[in-house]
């Protein structure tokens, strides 16, 4: 299974430069891909579409050779930058959490999600502390490809490598592939099996 | 005792003298308020603590039934007006372009009218008295609360964690349900609240001009063009009182709709 | 160090926060506890903690700009003397000036060439001379901040800081969203500001980014202090940091290996470090 991006061209409304022009991108399952490259060109926004969260794109992005399904769990999951954006302010982690359906309580020990966390507020919560929920909303069997943008970015650096190797491991066993969005190269070069620049 | 102890006292006491005040306008009979020459054009004292009119009328009963009534046409109309900015809020936001630049038109109409002409307008069309006041209040007053609702929902679409659950599977009506509707609610409770006072000082302004409910009706605007013909009489107080009256209502309602938004501002909620 | 006063002094430094909880109760929620920091003139200090771990509230508490619902407790102290809120107020902007964490700090109706300006009254040569630095045009002088794009914008607000001729210069997330050319020049220009004898203060969650500029190391989780370390020996090896949680933190590094152990809470080897160690009166 293959998650591509074939010719894609992306301008925000109002923009008259292209801000993705030509770009093409592929994604095999079980491969960590590190999309590296200073803000502003449009990382992000490739992420995005790739996770069918932007329409109004010209090339297409096709799963497996079909357009990515909606409606349902999409199996192209995006974890973002900022976990408390990610998340309603209004509810208890614990909603939060079982609006992606059951989880598995061996992966919420493994990411170091305490029980009482769920019993929140997510301002309650350090941005660590959220970002390892968000990490587990997406870890499902039903993902087979993960967008992760810039994930650990604003994390102290064991928070980001607990993440990631649990993340990581999670996706070896179930055969995911990830795209990884990240400026660190130093990161990149811990993670990835193979690297795409965007310049 | 913390800030928002003392906004939830005030805001209940509020909203108690206003319940209180449409309550006794209604319990009221017309045997209060009957004519007895033998009393009239008295100064305010305590056995008629707004004095009496020409007719020997008690003017704090007259008041309270005048002011009774507004409340009760504001009311209407507000809830009138609501219901009509949530949909059109809402239709902007989710509708797509179209309908947006169909809402925002709309709006930019309804705005651009001078609101009293339009209210004539409309009190002509559908005829004198509460329903022409309630139909024209309705059709001019929904136009800043469904911006708000519009601006309200559309930040709340793009919202990552709205993306997140539609990247989950859920159903629009499960967003709309879960996530905008607890999140637009607070917004939209203080527009209304901040919308009541705007209504109730409209239906005395077109009484007050004589488009708006009978004289036989216990009006505050009524009340208010009748006592201006015994101004010069002399007789400030059926001008005065009443006037007061109304005004501190307004406030009333001002304030209850300010402090409630202040407990939800962010930035201000846990002070 | 003992015999030169420190330009900025922080001793067992608390805050805490009233909030509401549920309905009308209000709690306390403690953001720093036991903070303890001192930069002197000429060195670069980095607060390095994880985002939402409170550290940007320190430098808002320097310049006297917290919220209506905080309380402080210990002391803050610059050249020596007790910062009071009136003092705060007045050195603001002229001794203690802060290149912020958000763009949106710039007076959107004032000209680029005015905000740089505006510290210093009379530099014109200076405002040039910042502004042939930080790569903004003749043509971006007589621009409000809304045209111009987040990088120039972050541009602008390192060059009024520079201006200012403040001798503590605190830094919030200096360098998000720039490329790496200006990271660089962003770094540079702190360099250059504690070569001419100013303190620097830079807060960031980015320990690459301390490691590069900074002179020593404040390592900050939890709300307090977990220790104190020399940048460059920091960098070089764990075995110059004392705290297992200092220790920790370089071996998470991507290029050190990227251990961790998954599912372990690191927050409690905090705690136990600083019952067994320091004197924490909290």
């Amino acid at each position: 299974m293959k998650l591509e991006a074939n010719h894609i061209y992306f301008k925000y409304g109002g923009s008259a430069e292209w801000l993705l022009e030509d770009i093409s991108l592929d994604i095999r399952a079980g491969e960590v891909v590190g999309l590296i490259g200073t803000s502003g060109r449009g990382k992000s926004t490739l992420g995005k579409i790739l996770a069918g969260q932007i329409g109004g794109y010209k090339g297409d992005v096709l799963l497996g050779g079909k357009p990515v399904p909606k409606g349902i769990y999409s199996p192209v999951q995006l974890i973002y930058q900022h976990p408390e954006l990610a998340v309603n302010p209004r509810w208890k982690l614990g909603k939060t959490l079982a609006e992606a359906g059951e989880y598995d309580d061996g992966l919420r020990r493994e990411l170091g999600v305490k029980t009482h966390f769920l019993d929140r507020y997510p301002n309650e919560l350090s941005g660590g502390e959220l970002q390892r929920i968000c990490v587990m909303r997406a870890l499902r069997p039903e993902t087979r490809f993960l967008i992760a943008d810039e994930i650990s970015t604003m994390l102290d650096v064991i928070t980001q490598s607990q993440i990631w190797h649990v993340v990581l491991d999670y996706a070896k066993q179930y055969g995911i592939g990830i795209l990884a969005i990240t400026h660190n190269e130093h990161l990149a070069g811990a993670i990835c099996t193979r690297k795409v620049f965007m310049q | 005792m913390n800030r928002r102890q003392k906004t939830l006292i005030y805001a209940s006491f509020s909203a108690f003298l206003l319940i209180a005040v449409m309550a006794a306008g209604s319990f009221l009979t017309e045997e209060a308020t009957r004519v007895d020459f033998a009393r009239k054009n008295l100064l305010p004292s305590l056995g008629h603590i707004y004095g009496t009119d020409w007719f020997g009328r008690d003017m704090f009963i007259r008041t309270v039934k005048g002011l009774s009534l507004s409340i009760v046409i504001g009311a209407l109309s507000t809830i009138g007006s609501g219901l009509i900015a949530l949909m059109m809020g809402t239709a902007a936001a989710i509708g797509g372009r179209r309908v947006d630049a169909c809402v925002n038109w709309l709006i930019d109409v309804v705005m651009g009218v001078p609101m009293l002409i339009f209210l004539i307008l409309v009190s002509f069309i559908v005829g004198k008295g509460p329903q022409g006041i309630i139909v024209g209040m309705i059709l001019t007053h929904w136009t800043y609360l469904a911006r708000v609702v519009r601006a309200e929902v559309l930040q709340l679409k793009s919202s990552q964690y709205v993306i997140a659950a539609r990247s989950m599977g859920k159903s629009n009506a499960y967003i709309a349900l879960r996530h905008i509707l607890p999140h637009a609610y607070p917004q939209f409770l203080v527009g209304l609240i901040l919308m009541f006072p705007h209504t109730i000082l409209h239906e005395a302004s077109l009484t007050f001009l004589g488009f708006g409910l009978s004289p036989h009706q216990p009006g505050i605007g009524v009340i208010l063009s009748e006592s201006l013909n015994y101004l010069s009489a002399g007789q400030w107080w059926t001008a005065l009182m009443p006037g007061l009256s109304l005004l501190v209502i307004v406030r009333l309602f001002d304030l209850l709709g300010d402090s409630i938004q202040s407990l939800y501002n962010p930035y201000k909620s846990h002070e | 160090m003992g015999q030169r006063i420190p330009l900025l002094e922080v001793k067992d430094f608390t805050l805490q926060f009233k909030q509401y909880g549920r309905g009308l109760k209000q709690i306390e929620t403690r953001v720093i506890s036991g903070f303890t920091l001192d930069v002197h003139a000429g060195e670069i200090v980095a607060v390095v903690g994880a985002s939402g771990s409170g550290k940007s509230l320190l430098a808002h508490a320097i310049l006297g700009i917290l919220p209506s619902n905080a309380a402080t407790g210990g002391s803050l102290k610059f050249k020596g003397e007790e910062l009071s809120q009136s003092l705060k107020e007045r050195l603001r902007g002229k001794e203690i000036s802060l290149i912020p964490q958000s763009v949106s700090y710039l007076d959107p109706l004032m000209t680029t060439g005015k905000q740089i300006e505006s510290p210093l009254r009379k530099a014109a040569n200076a405002v040039k001379s910042v502004m042939n630095r930080f790569q903004l045009g003749d043509d971006a002088k007589n621009k409000y901040p809304f045209q111009l794009s987040g990088g120039m914008a972050r541009r602008v607000l390192i060059g009024t800081a520079l201006t200012s001729g403040a001798e503590l210069v605190i830094a919030d997330e200096p360098t998000p969203g720039l490329h790496k050319s200006m990271v660089d020049e962003t770094l540079g220009s702190l360099k250059e500001l504690a070569a001419l004898g100013r303190g620097v203060l830079m807060i960031t969650h980015d320990i690459d980014l301390a490691f590069v500029v900074a002179d020593r190391i404040a390592v900050f989780n939890k709300g307090l202090t977990v220790e104190v370390a020399d940048a460059k020996a920091f960098e070089a090896s764990p075995d110059n940091v004392k705290h297992p949680y200092s220790k920790a933190l370089w071996h998470a590094l991507p290029q050190n290996g990227f251990h961790s152990v998954r599912g372990k809470d690191y927050g409690e080897e905090i705690d136990a470090g600083c019952d067994a160690g320091e004197e924490d009166d909290a």
